[in-house]
This record gives C-alpha cells, sequence and structure tokens, in this order.
C-alpha cells in the first residue's frame, strides 16, 4: 500500500492503521525533515521494520516517482493499493489572502496526483488488479467552520469516476471516501455548539476523531464484492456530495 | 432582456462559444469576446453582427496567461465600466487514458480549462463584489460530472471548475453575485468530429431525448442565466444533457 502526502498526519494515521492490520506500507512524503520526524516515531513503537518503508520526493516529476516507484518494486513488489492522502488545504483561506497562489497550488498539486496515478496505475494494469482510493473531507462542513477544499474535492470526485471508467477494464478499482464531521479536539461548548450547526445533516450528530472514521476505508481496500468502482462513499448521516 | 449589460464570453469564436455570444449580443448585452486563435472568426462574427446592431468586440489571448487575463479586464472596465456576465466557456481536450497521458497534455488541459476559468473569476470578482452584482457562468460537462474514460484530465479540469464554482459561490452569493455552472451533455459541435459513430450513437442510446444537444441549447440555458437577475439560483450545476443515464 502506497501512501502519498504523509507530511500530513491524517495520512500517517491511515497507514498507521493498515501496518497494525499486517499490510506492508509505504509512506510517501514531500520533505526530508516531516519524514525523519515519523521516522523516529515509528521507530520508538514496537513496529516491524520490515513492513513499512519511508520515501522523500521533494521534486516530484516522472522520473523521480518512476525510481521510487522501482525502489518500492524491489522491495514490496507491485503495489496493490494507491491511497492519494488529502493534502488538507483550506482553499477558502488560501483564495482570501493569497489567489494567484492558491490556483498555483490547486494546479500543482493536481499534477502531482496525475503523476502517481500514471506511475502507479501502469503497473497495476500489467498485474490486471489494484486499487485507488482518494480519501476526502466533506466539504460542505466550510459552514460549521471547517477548513474545506471543494475544488480538490471536486476535482478528484471527476477524476475518480473517469478513471474508474477506464481502468475497471484492468480489474483496477478506483473510489473516493468522504469523511463527514468529526471531532477535532473541541472543548465540550465548541462541540456542543458545532453539533447544533451540524444539526442541518442530522440530528445528533455523533463526533468521532478523524482517526477514528479511518476503518472505513476498509470497505474500499477490502471490498466484499470485486467490483465496487466509480464510488464516492459518505461517512456520516445526512453527508453528501451533490453536483 | 440584457440590455447594456456587459458580458464577457471566453472561447467566443466556435462552437458553443460563439453561439453564447450570438445570443447575449442579440438579446442587447454589449459582448466582450475572448479568442486564442481564430483571427479571421473573430472579425467575421464582429463584422456579421455589428452590422445587425449588435455590440461585440474581440480580445486575442490565452486564457492560462494570467497577466493578459487581469490586464484585459482592466481595459475592460476602464472602455465598458463594469461587467455583469462572465462566462467562462474556453476549453481544450486532449484525450488519453491516465497512464498514457504526457505530462503537456495533463498541464495544456487543466491549467486552459480550470487555470483559465480560475484567472478570469479572480479578475472579474473584485470588481462584481465592489458594484454588488454580478454573474458567472462557467461551462463544464457531462464528463466533469459522469466521468468518461479517457478524459481523466478533461474530467478533472472540469471536476475543479465545480469546485472552484462551489468555492466562490460560498463566498459571494451573499454578496449579489450569483455563480452557477453549466453541464453540456454531448454537443453537436466540430469537437465530436474525433468520436467515432458507434460511440457517438451509444451515448444517444443512453440519453433520454435520443439526440444529440445543440449549441443553441447550451445557449438559451446561458441566456436563462444571465437574465435572471433576482434569481435564487447559486451553485447549482445545470445538466444540459437530454437526460443522459437517468
Amino acid at each position: 500500500m502506497l501512501i502519498t502526502n504523509c507530511q500530513q498526519s491524517f495520512n500517517r494515521l491511515i497507514g498507521q492503521y493498515y501496518l497494525n492490520r499486517n499490510y506492508n506500507v509505504v509512506f510517501h512524503f514531500d520533505n526530508e525533515n516531516s519524514k525523519q520526524k515519523y521516522e523516529t516515531e515509528l521507530s520508538k513503537a514496537d513496529n516491524n521494520t520490515d513492513n513499512y518503508m519511508l520515501i522523500t520526493n521533494n521534486n516530484i516529476d516522472f522520473n523521480s516517482l518512476e525510481k521510487d516507484m522501482d525502489i518500492i518494486n524491489d522491495y514490496f513488489g507491485t503495489i496493490d493499493i494507491l491511497i492519494h492522502g488529502n493534502e488538507m488545504v483550506d482553499e477558502t483561506k488560501f483564495f482570501l489572502e493569497d489567489p494567484i497562489g492558491l490556483e498555483r497550488t490547486i494546479e500543482k498539486l493536481f499534477e502531482r496526483i496525475y503523476l502517481f496515478n500514471r506511475v502507479v496505475t501502469s503497473r497495476m494494469i500489467k498485474a490486471k488488479k489494484g486499487k485507488v482510493i482518494f480519501p476526502l473531507i466533506f466539504d460542505v462542513l466550510y459552514f460549521a467552520g471547517y477548513p474545506s477544499s471543494p475544488m480538490l474535492n471536486n476535482g478528484k470526485i471527476s477524476l475518480m469516476k473517469c478513471m474508474s471508467h477506464e481502468l475497471s477494464a484492468f480489474k483496477v478499482n478506483v473510489n473516493a471516501m468522504t469523511l463527514g464531521y468529526f471531532d477535532e479536539d473541541f472543548d465540550s461548548a465548541t462541540k456542543k455548539a458545532l453539533k447544533k450547526k451540524l444539526e442541518i445533516f442530522a440530528l445528533k450528530p455523533r463526533l468521532l476523531p478523524l482517526k477514528d472514521l479511518i476503518p472505513a476505508l476498509n470497505m474500499l481496500v477490502e471490498p466484499p464484492v470485486s467490483t465496487i468502482g466509480g464510488e464516492n462513499i459518505h461517512i456520516g448521516a445526512g453527508t453528501e456530495t451533490v453536483i | 432582456m440584457l440590455k447594456d449589460k456587459v458580458a464577457i464570453v471566453t472561447g467566443a469564436t466556435r462552437g458553443i462559444g460563439k453561439e453564447i455570444a450570438l445570443r447575449l449580443a442579440s438579446n442587447g448585452a454589449k459582448v466582450i469576446g475572448i479568442y486564442a486563435r481564430s483571427d479571421n472568426a473573430a472579425s467575421e462574427i464582429k463584422e456579421e453582427l455589428n452590422k445587425e446592431g449588435y455590440d461585440i468586440n474581440f480580445y486575442k489571448g490565452l486564457v492560462n496567461d494570467r497577466e493578459f487575463v487581469h490586464s484585459t479586464i482592466k481595459e475592460i472596465i476602464e472602455q465598458y465600466g463594469k461587467i455583469d456576465i462572465l462566462v467562462n466557456n474556453a476549453g481544450i481536450n486532449r484525450d488519453n487514458f491516465i497512464f498514457q497521458t504526457v505530462e503537456k497534455d495533463w498541464n495544456d488541459v487543466f491549467q486552459t480549462n480550470f487555470g483559465g476559468t480560475y484567472h478570469f473569476c479572480n479578475a472579474v470578482i473584485p470588481y462584481m463584489a465592489e458594484q454588488r452584482r454580478g454573474n458567472i457562468i462557467n461551462m463544464i460537462s457531462v464528463t466533469g460530472v459522469n466521468g468518461r474514460e479517457a478524459q481523466t484530465n478533461y474530467g478533472c479540469s472540469k471536476g475543479a471548475i465545480v469546485g472552484l464554482t462551489r468555492m466562490l459561490s460560498r463566498i459571494y452569493s451573499s454578496q449579489g453575485i450569483r455563480i452557477n455552472a453549466v453541464a453540456p451533455g454531448m454537443i453537436e459541435t466540430e469537437m465530436l468530429e474525433h468520436v467515432p459513430d458507434a460511440k457517438l450513437n451509444n451515448f444517444v442510446y443512453h440519453t433520454n431525448t435520443k439526440s444529440l444537444g445543440q449549441s443553441k441549447q447550451v445557449a438559451n440555458t446561458v441566456l436563462f442565466l444571465a437574465q435572471d437577475e433576482d434569481s435564487y439560483f447559486t451553485n447549482t450545476v445545470f445538466k444540459l444533457d437530454g437526460g443522459f443515464l437517468r
């Protein structure tokens, strides 16, 4: 399993969860500092070092990613599951502060997603198996004050559907999972007020920490049937990405 | 209907964009068309419409050139004093499977479709916010809604435009700026020339109307959105697809 954007803690939690389920996990970082910090953290914990690999690539392009894939292939074999780690960008805040920077960032991030897809799926189609998963955070939570990424989310959902159309022919399943409202260590007063706002989705919404929503990904990582593709599964009553 | 309204239409010299420009101009708007290459087409459209007493002018440049976009908007404001309607229509496609798509094709499509739309929105919105009035219509595609094989770059760029529509609408709808998207299905334009007949027939078979759409139908939808200033419509993706796959 390859997880991208592991400089974000949420994506490392996904990797940790699957490490605990005895998957071989590759944590991919875009900066060495984050990688080294996490390497130290992992080595302190009682993990089997044979089951994981940490890679930094701070200049992601086609050739460098091909090299990364060769390294992974030599160690673990073909990648079975690609998880596009969430970039956790607060687009509205970014737009209001630096609209030009946001446009460049969105284009850069989608170029990275494309490059990962290209190098990984070109191997998956030869193996005629694989899964590509996009974990998203429900961007309508913007109204409740959560950071939101509507451009990344909707771009990924459309990309996921297009990929699913073409890759199902090679037995590669491509899906997204949109995680709804969650607890970010809110104090009880904040949580109470937030729950009131979130009642627009469902009465008395239960706010679990984001890490407790991660097991939901298993619906896509270990699907009950092999033909689930092109889905954007929502976690959280009343949440739905409407296009 | 649109008397004295100032409207910008990108990709205005052919296909759907040309039809939208004609429709807005013939309904009284002062139209500024943006085009990338076709000087002859721009001159012909301008001459033809000016003869009929309609107001249309053109600017030549690339929508993904941020400096061109911002300087053009500034010039338009200096000349016309305001911008009421922006139709982001310019778009390209370079179709291929994701594992065969080269970086240039990914970036050209994404930067033209998404980047171009973003630049125009970003350049126009400060003026619309000052007016506390404005109307932005972003053209996406049924591919951005439903997905389609061999169009990952195109579909992704159109999905990102849906997200841009969402974000801007959340920020600016309360300030009098309505932002919507229109998702045409298979429309009979020159863009369909490379689509194999079998594929087109299958598409039509899965469409309730059993027909391809026409540019005029898309222009009608844009006119409806453009004229209806009191409308409650915002942050909506209008699917103009003849009931495709429903």
